[in-house]
């Protein structure tokens, strides 16, 4: 299970004069002290997946659990996802450090020394309750453990927030996230010596643009790319997962690219950015990869959406509620098929899927694509509530 | 225990419905193959039963072992059409005339909208009723299925296309229904980008269709493939559908369609006419009995029959892993009844007359005793002496109710004062505890009997004293249900007029037959319901209002007309449900006339706000 960028805030530090400094209000309205299921969407979680059958191995969750680092609201939202984790039999439970987790604006050696140090002394253990795992991530920014056929590499990459000579640089540092040649390197060569065919390489910042279009910012770790490539051209399968951004995108690597798969996670509870708007929504995800499938990276993402007082299955067109990711679908072999059914009036999701199994595999943007082609034909292929419905004859286009 | 809290069947499929449905004593008659009106105020299971008589809903009460012998009698051979009212008519109608100032643009929209939101309904429908032709003898077919072949599909579907003016042909019915969705966002489309003019130039070129006549014709082009149907449509809470359609309904329950009946429900109080067109219809309009029938489905003025209550309360006393015995030996356990006054029995309770007596002497109901001594009865024991039908009536069966209800709200006035006794405040409402009086309370009504028995199973699975938690119980349901008479408002165009609402008129009439009912001076049988007769004009639409939304029951057994068409002549009383706020019987009584609004002591400024009444001294 993936959550990322909760932002919770406080009620009770929204309530002190403005020189606090404390905006929580610009955060979400997720406030840490509501302790129902419909005004906490960390408890409401496992509300909502109480009564389903979903066999979790991990929840992990990829920073920003408290708006403006503050320490008490983040020990309570990292508790809250222990107890919903107890209460979905979910065994691990990982965190990884985002920018509003430690103090980045630096002005004394007071804080400069606890920056850090909060985070080593947390109950439950972060980032999480295994040793070496959490030595690794702690000594080097970067923590391993196996779940199954799948190693879990979770990177810190705000390990120079709270440096800078002044408040300039300091900001140029901790407005983007930081990856060395040598935490690159690791995190290559702790995939490459695993016993495990599969990686899940989990990072707060974003590696590389979110979205051409959706994504305005140039932002991304500098060395983003450069780590894609490298596990691109592992001898693992591997896919990425990060936060930061609460931009929601799926990127399937196609036939020939450098990249592996990437999932730019939803935020949990945050308000939008000022302008953000078609990839912006409030969910969490379950992530499943098919370990069985070692020549590229195969699974599934499930998504839920937040509806003023619980989780639904998202009906979102950038993140709909099942998202199946794996073989890259070639569209005129598909447009064929699709004219070779001679449908005559209509046929459901399950014939169609049974008749053109790669029909799973596309994205609602290919769906349209698609459409446009068969226009002149009258075949439509139907979407409803952002999944593909079946498909329909209509009297073709002039 | 588990609870049910599901209040409104809107949100529930025919299957759910279906698989825990309590088949009512009328549900043949609304089943049947004739047009239909169902009468009466909100929550009274209209839409369950509709839905029930959908094609899917029909199959799955036809796989309850348990119905198998009651539905064998009914014939189910027509396809059944459902048509739901969509909740945002109201609000689009005012958006729109908001919009729009030309009048007829507004009526091409909001018809553009009503229509194509009932063919899309009804193509759903007939999906609902459909069985794969080709799939032959392996798919059970009922009398109310179709088997259609692909081929049939796409005639009907290009037809329809043609005929509904649908910008393409389509070959399916999700191709129909996707087109008629596609047509109403533009139709919505013309009002949200105003003042851009040309989406709405653009609807304005398309035909204005009328539902009715695009319905017929949908029978005549499913008959060129499929002859010999018949249809049965039901519109549902059509109560929220603009006037216009239900005038047009309503006239059509005359002759509409031989192959066709229409079904739908209506309040008591018919106000989709003006007066004269109300008189027109009353004389030439569709005829009870002959073009359509009526079903009463509850709130009736007196001898209500509570069998399906009492058959809904013992299913969720089931599904709540108790029984109905346990539920009714909790409520009449109450300690806040006053004991040793009713006997409870299989058949309901029976008043202990003598210990009335005894409970009104101790409350001081000095009016009373003395009534009773003018009669030669000094002492309780004195009644079981009292003989003849004439002297028993006289005596014990009408005073006794009254100086019941006396007795829970009268108590000494103590030495100093120079009075008998007063009214005292509503601390707790005895008088309404027990398994019978909350019956009564609810009216018979499903979704007041959901509300109570929710509420009171969750105190008895708790094991709550029995009092504290009917108290509760009764507090918050009259609050609930005078709120949704609030809820019961003047249309658009009346409001900046001086009008009084209708929960202000319920409450004065309500007040005055409780000020005599709880007077100094006892009556043996005082009013307890009213006779219009000259009413004032700025008194009819408050009171047309509230008997629309139950808190007033009109009395609709006598002069042989289910729909009220005029209010003069006509007899009601307050609803029951209302009674614990006035301290009011829950049984009926003498009328009084009504002409205007009756003077009470209370004034509406004493009225306490809604939520605190409960706890108000008089």
């Amino acid at each position: 299970m993936i959550v990322s960028d909760i932002h919770a805030i406080s009620e009770e530090l929204s309530q002190l004069p403005q020189e606090h400094g404390y905006h929580g209000e610009d955060g979400s309205n997720f406030k840490v002290e509501s302790r129902t299921p419909a005004s906490n969407p960390v408890l409401a979680i496992s509300e909502c997946l109480k009564r389903k059958d979903y066999p979790i191995d991990a929840l992990i969750c990829l920073g920003d659990f408290a708006h403006q680092a503050k320490k008490l609201v983040m020990l309570q939202v990292w508790r809250d996802l222990h107890d919903v984790a107890d209460a979905l039999s979910i065994p691990t439970v990982i965190g990884i450090t985002g920018n509003h987790d430690i103090a980045t604006r630096v002005d004394d050696l007071h804080t400069a020394a606890g920056r850090v140090e909060f985070l080593k002394q947390v109950n439950p253990k972060f980032p999480s309750a295994d040793d070496n795992f959490s030595g690794g991530y702690h000594q080097h920014g970067i923590g391993a453990l196996e779940l199954g056929e799948c190693l879990v590499v979770a990177v810190d990459t705000c390990t120079l927030h709270g440096l800078g000579k002044d408040t300039s640089i300091s900001s140029d540092i901790w407005s983007v996230g930081y990856l060395t040649d040598a935490m690159i390197d690791r995190i290559v060569k702790t995939v490459e010596e695993s016993a495990c065919s599969h990686a899940l390489v989990v990072m707060h910042h974003h590696p590389m643009k979110v979205d051409g279009v959706a994504d305005a910012s140039y932002d991304e770790v500098p060395k983003g790319p450069l780590l894609l490539e490298q596990l691109a051209s592992s001898t693992k399968t591997c896919f990425v997962v990060h936060g930061h951004k609460h931009l929601v995108k799926l990127k399937r690597p196609d036939a020939h690219s450098k990249h592996p798969a990437l999932l730019s996670a939803a935020s949990l509870a945050a308000y939008p950015y000022l302008g953000q708007g078609s990839h912006y929504s409030n969910q969490f995800h379950i992530l499943e990869l098919d370990t069985s499938i070692k020549e590229r990276a195969q699974g599934t993402v499930l998504s839920w959406d937040w509806s003023a007082a619980r989780w639904e299955p998202s009906k979102k067109y950038s993140m709909p509620h099942v998202l199946k990711f794996g073989p890259v679908p070639e569209l005129s072999k598909i447009e064929q098929a699709l004219k070779d059914l001679n449908i005559v009036t209509s046929i459901n999701r399950t014939k169609l899927i049974d008749a053109i199994p790669e029909i799973e595999y596309l994205t609602l943007d290919e769906v349209e694509e698609l459409n446009r082609r068969l226009d002149s034909t009258g075949l439509e292929l139907v979407i409803r509530q952002s999944k593909i419905s079946g498909a329909m004859m209509q009297e073709g286009e002039a | 225990m588990r609870i049910n809290s599901s209040f409104n069947a809107r949100n529930a499929t025919p299957k759910q419905i279906a698989e825990s449905f309590v088949v009512p004593d009328y549900f043949e008659q609304v089943a049947a193959f004739h047009n239909l009106v169902l009468v009466g105020p909100r929550g009274l299971g209209k839409t369950t039963i509709m839905k029930a008589l959908t094609a899917s809903g029909l199959t799955h009460l036809h796989k309850r072992p348990d119905l198998k012998d009651t539905l064998r009698e009914i014939d189910f051979g027509y396809v059944p059409i459902y048509i739901p009212a969509e909740s945002i008519w109201r609000g689009n109608a005012q958006s729109i005339s908001g919009a729009l100032s030309e009048e007829h643009e507004r009526d091409h929209i909001l018809n553009g909208l009503f229509v194509d939101h009932c063919l899309h309904q009804l193509v759903s429908s007939f999906e609902d009723a459909l069985v794969d032709a080709e799939q032959g003898q392996e798919c059970v077919q009922h009398p109310w299925s179709v088997a259609v072949t692909e081929t049939e599909e796409k005639k009907i579907c290009s037809a329809c296309s043609d005929f509904w003016g649908l910008s393409r042909t389509q070959h399916s019915f999700i191709g129909l229904k996707l087109a008629l969705l596609q047509r109403s966002n533009q139709y919505r489309s013309a009002i949200t980008s105003l003042p851009d003019r040309s989406c709405l130039d653009l609807v304005m070129t398309f035909p204005k269709y009328d539902f009715l006549l695009m319905l017929k014709g949908f029978f005549d082009i499913v008959g060129s493939q499929r002859e010999g149907l018949r249809w049965s449509v039901c519109f549902d809470e059509m109560e929220i559908a603009p006037k216009r359609v239900l005038v047009q309904l309503y006239e059509n329950l005359r002759s509409f369609d031989q192959r066709a009946v229409l079904k739908f429900s209506l309040f008591p109080y018919i106000d989709f006419y003006s007066l004269e067109q109300r008189m027109a219809a009353s004389e030439r309009g569709p005829t009870d009995g002959q073009d359509f029938h009526t079903v009463i489905l509850a709130n009736k003025f007196a001898n209500p029959d509570y069998s399906l209550a009492k058959r809904l309360i013992s299913n969720e006393c089931a599904l709540a892993g108790t029984s109905l015995g346990e539920f009714i030996s909790y409520l009449n356990s109450s300690s806040a009844i006053h004991k040793g006054t009713r006997r409870f029995t299989d058949k309901g309770f029976e008043r202990d007359f003598a210990a009335i007596h005894n409970m009104a002497a101790q409350a001081g109901d000095r009016s009373y005793t003395d009534y009773m001594m003018r009669h030669g009865v000094n002492k309780s024991g004195e009644l079981q002496n009292v003989k003849g039908e004439k002297k028993r009536a006289q005596l014990i069966r009408k005073p006794a109710p009254i100086a019941e209800v006396r007795s829970y709200y009268l108590v000494k006035g103590g030495k100093k004062q120079e009075i008998d006794s007063r009214r005292t405040s509503a601390k707790g409402f005895g008088y309404y505890h027990g398994f019978d009086q909350i019956l009564a309370l609810t009216e018979g009504n499903p979704r007041a009997i959901k509300y109570y028995v929710t509420d009171l199973l969750r105190s008895l699975g708790r094991r709550e004293a029995s009092a504290v938690a009917q108290n509760r119980a009764i507090s918050r349901n009259v609050d609930r249900f005078r709120a949704l008479v609030s809820a019961h408002t003047f249309s658009g165009e009346n409001v900046t007029e001086q009008v009084i609402s209708p929960l202000q008129v319920v409450d004065k009439l309500g007040d005055a037959l409780s000020e005599v009912l709880l007077g100094p001076e006892f009556q043996p049988e005082p009013s307890l319901s009213y006779e219009v007769k000259g009413l004032s004009p700025s008194l009819s639409d408050s009171l047309v209002l509230a008997i629309n939304s139950g808190a007033l029951v009109v009395d609709q057994s006598t002069g042989g007309k289910q729909l009220i068409f005029d209010l003069e002549g006509c007899r009601f009383r307050v609803s029951h449900r209302l009674a614990p706020f006035y301290k009011l019987p829950t049984i009926t009584g003498q009328p009084r006339v009504l002409s205007g609004l009756p003077s009470t002591k209370r004034s509406f400024k004493d009225q306490p706000d809604l939520l605190s009444w409960a706890k108000e001294d008089d």
